[in-house]
């Protein structure tokens, strides 16, 4: 601080000489007061009084101490206190930063009271980010083994574990007394019937098993009829119904089953008969007599079908119920859940559209 | 929700949260507000009855004391601390945004506020949690002696003892500092409020008048005294007669002002002879030396300085621009509060 202060003599030495010790000197001499009575007034010692007068301000205790000083010193003698300590070295300066932390020539941290030492801050920030990357690979499965045997597996293979079912089956049959041979021996989706997967398979049985009577007795096997590229919808579900028993008691049963002696086709293997994943399954049959829209929503709200049907066509549809229905012209169509017919008329209101709800079997 | 983006988006702040007048330095630009602690509400009322905020600090002060029914001007600090605390918020939340330029976001700077060395941890709660709820995103608090002590340039970090004396417009705040850390504090709830008080009940009792504050105010920066000085000076003040009731005007001399406010600066005296008491020797040689440094409003009392320095014996010195220290000192610690945390205050 001291040589800030000669500094600051040195560059205001031609204004020293009127500064403001000289003024403070001067007016003190004018009204005949001496030091001693000056430091008595001030509270101040003859020492200080006398480093002020001789602008010596290295040996006050700092700029601001001065400054203070100067303006009481000033203010004693009824001078102008700002104009005098304008005067000063260094006035016009501005304020001076003061250091706010005390000297330092050491670092480290203390331990706690209980002994135990604190953790330091990068050692905190490693630990904390192990824990967060543990967090994140347990979440996105980095660290899983995968135990299992690895197998090859051929298509086939593959095929009936693959779990996706279609919600839904469409299947065309035999119009009602209307000889439709191409029709009636060709199923509707031939592209559904190789797929393996049981529901699928199942899903496949588009007859009615009256339909698969009649057939038997116009002497008409449709599976023969087949050009080789799917199986027979018919006698393949009732094939697969009977190895699953989902459907015991169902009318017609036995024909069916002579109508599935006939071979699927040679490039399909036959589907696996399975216990059915959907257990709550259940089969819509329309049979259209006269053009009619269709619309079939399962328990989900999922549409399962949404079309138009020709007349003396017949279409199947499978899902999970509770079913919402919305027929139109629904006098011209026959509802049957599994094999029960339902009645829609009570159902129909103008315009012969019919919405209904089919509750869940058993309820 | 986007409180970092915000943050980012504003400048750290130091408060001069004062029961007379609240001042904000902005970081690197300095004391930016001056304003009296003042909120005017408006009570609306009709079918969308709600209060609004009619005007705070100069507009709001201007308004005490000449308000209607429906407006309330409120000073929402009393003795250092807060009296009340929603409009303390609302009034720090309207300070904030007039030192704020960007209308993009809401400012949420980091606060450094001062408390009364005094205050109970309460009350430095509410004060921390209004700067919260005016959208600081940190508070930090800092003492008022430290603050003065930074602001009026004293070596607060040396090895030496420094006594400041922050006569504010609620407290007065004694502090003994040395290496960066208080050796001693104390506060008195004496101010220049109470000196306002002083002068309205001497009005009262000797002249039978009534005045009101901001008159009283006047009266004491116009000629009010804390010491007898040669020169006299006399002040015409009007107030209402109470034995009348009629406004009338009547002379007043300084003499009578110092006679009206003895009781407080005793008090004020009292806190520093208590405190040179408590300082340890080694300071107290320090502090023969070097004298105590008087900040705040309180130290522009005329001749404060010379009642203390014939009081203790000590040399007084007046620090230059008392009435912004605390905020200056507040700025100071401010800027370097990143590598600083011995100045500040724990609630």
């Amino acid at each position: 601080m001291s040589e800030q202060y000669e500094d600051r003599a040195a560059q205001d030495e031609p204004e020293a000489a009127c500064g403001a010790g000289r003024l403070l000197r001067e007016a003190r001499e004018a009204s005949g007061e001496s030091i001693g009575d000056i430091a008595h007034a001030l509270k101040l010692s003859v020492r200080q009084i006398e480093a002020i007068e001789q602008e010596r301000f290295d040996l006050l205790p700092g700029v601001a101490f001065a400054r203070g000083f100067v303006r009481n010193y000033a203010r004693h003698l009824g001078l102008d206190a700002e104009l005098v300590v304008s005067r000063m070295p260094g006035a016009g300066a501005p304020v001076q930063r003061v250091e706010l932390s005390p000297v330092a020539n050491a670092d480290g941290t203390m331990p706690d009271e209980d002994g135990e030492r604190r953790v330091q801050r990068p050692v905190r920030i490693l630990v904390i980010g192990m824990l967060l990357m543990l967090a994140v690979g347990w979440y996105f499965d980095w660290f899983q083994v995968d135990d299992r045997p690895v197998a090859v597996r051929n298509p086939q293979e593959k095929a009936p574990l693959d779990p996706p079912m279609p919600p839904e089956i469409l299947t065309e049959g035999s119009g009602r007394g209307a000889p439709q041979p191409a029709t009636a021996a060709v199923p509707s989706e031939p592209v559904r019937a190789p797929e393996p997967s049981p529901p699928a398979a199942e899903l496949a049985v588009a007859p009615a098993p009256v339909e698969a009577d009649r057939a038997e007795a116009e002497g008409r096997e449709t599976g023969l009829d087949a050009p080789g590229s799917a199986v027979s919808s018919g006698p393949v579900g009732e094939d697969v119904r009977a190895a699953v028993g989902s459907h015991a008691g169902e009318p017609g049963g036995s024909g069916a089953m002579e109508a599935g002696a006939v071979a699927p086709a040679p490039a399909e293997p036959p589907p696996v008969p399975m216990e059915p994943t959907a257990s709550g399954m259940e089969r819509l049959v329309f049979r259209l007599a006269g053009e009619s829209w269709i619309q079939v929503r399962d328990a989900e709200g999922m549409t399962l079908f949404t079309g138009v049907g020709a007349p003396g066509t017949e279409r199947v549809v499978q899902g999970r119920g509770p079913f919402d229905l919305v027929i139109g012209n629904a006098s011209k169509v026959e509802l049957e859940r599994d094999g029960v017919a339902v009645d829609l008329v009570p159902h129909t209101r103008s315009g012969g559209v019919a919405r209904l709800k089919l509750e869940q079997a058993g309820q | 929700m986007f409180g970092f983006l915000r943050s980012y988006f504003s400048s750290d702040l130091a408060i001069d949260l004062g029961t007379a007048n609240t001042l904000i330095y902005v970081r690197g630009k300095g004391i930016v507000l001056d304003e009296p602690s003042v909120v005017a509400i408006r009570t609306e009322g009709g079918p969308n009855a709600k209060r609004t905020i009619q005007a705070v600090g100069a507009a709001a002060k201007q308004m005490l004391g000449k308000t209607p029914g429906n407006i309330n001007a409120i000073r929402p600090m009393k003795d250092g601390v807060i009296a009340d605390f929603v409009v303390t918020e609302q009034m720090i939340k309207q300070f904030i945004k007039k030192v704020h330029d960007s209308r993009m976001f809401s400012p949420s700077p980091r606060i450094i506020i001062c408390v009364p060395c005094g205050s109970t941890q309460v009350e430095r709660r509410a004060i921390r949690d209004a700067a919260l709820a005016a959208g600081a995103s940190q508070v930090f608090l800092i003492e008022e002696p430290m603050a003065a002590a930074i602001g009026a340039g004293l070596p607060v970090s040396d090895a030496t003892g420094s006594m400041v004396v922050d006569v504010g417009g609620g407290t007065t705040e004694v502090g003994v500092i040395s290496l960066g850390g208080m050796v001693y504090s104390g506060s008195v709830r004496v101010g220049g409020d109470k000196f306002d008080e002083s002068i309205i009940n001497y009005i009262r009792r000797n002249y039978g008048m009534l005045i009101g504050d901001t008159t009283a105010e006047n009266i004491k920066k116009g000629i009010g005294s804390a010491f007898p000085g040669s020169e006299v000076r006399e002040l015409e003040v009007k107030g209402r007669n109470l034995a009348e009731g009629i406004p009338r005007s009547f002379t007043i001399s300084s003499n009578e002002i110092l006679e009206a406010v003895t009781e407080p600066l005793n008090q004020i005296v009292s806190a520093v002879k208590i405190a040179l008491e408590q300082t340890p020797p080694e300071l107290g040689a320090d502090i023969a030396e070097r004298g105590m440094v008087l900040t705040g409003g309180g130290a522009l009392l005329r001749d404060l300085d010379r009642l203390l320095m014939e009081e203790t014996g000590l040399p007084v010195i007046v620090a230059d621009e008392p009435l912004t220290c605390v905020a200056r000192g507040c700025g100071m610690a401010l800027e370097k509060m990143d590598s600083l945390s011995s100045i500040f205050a724990s609630e």
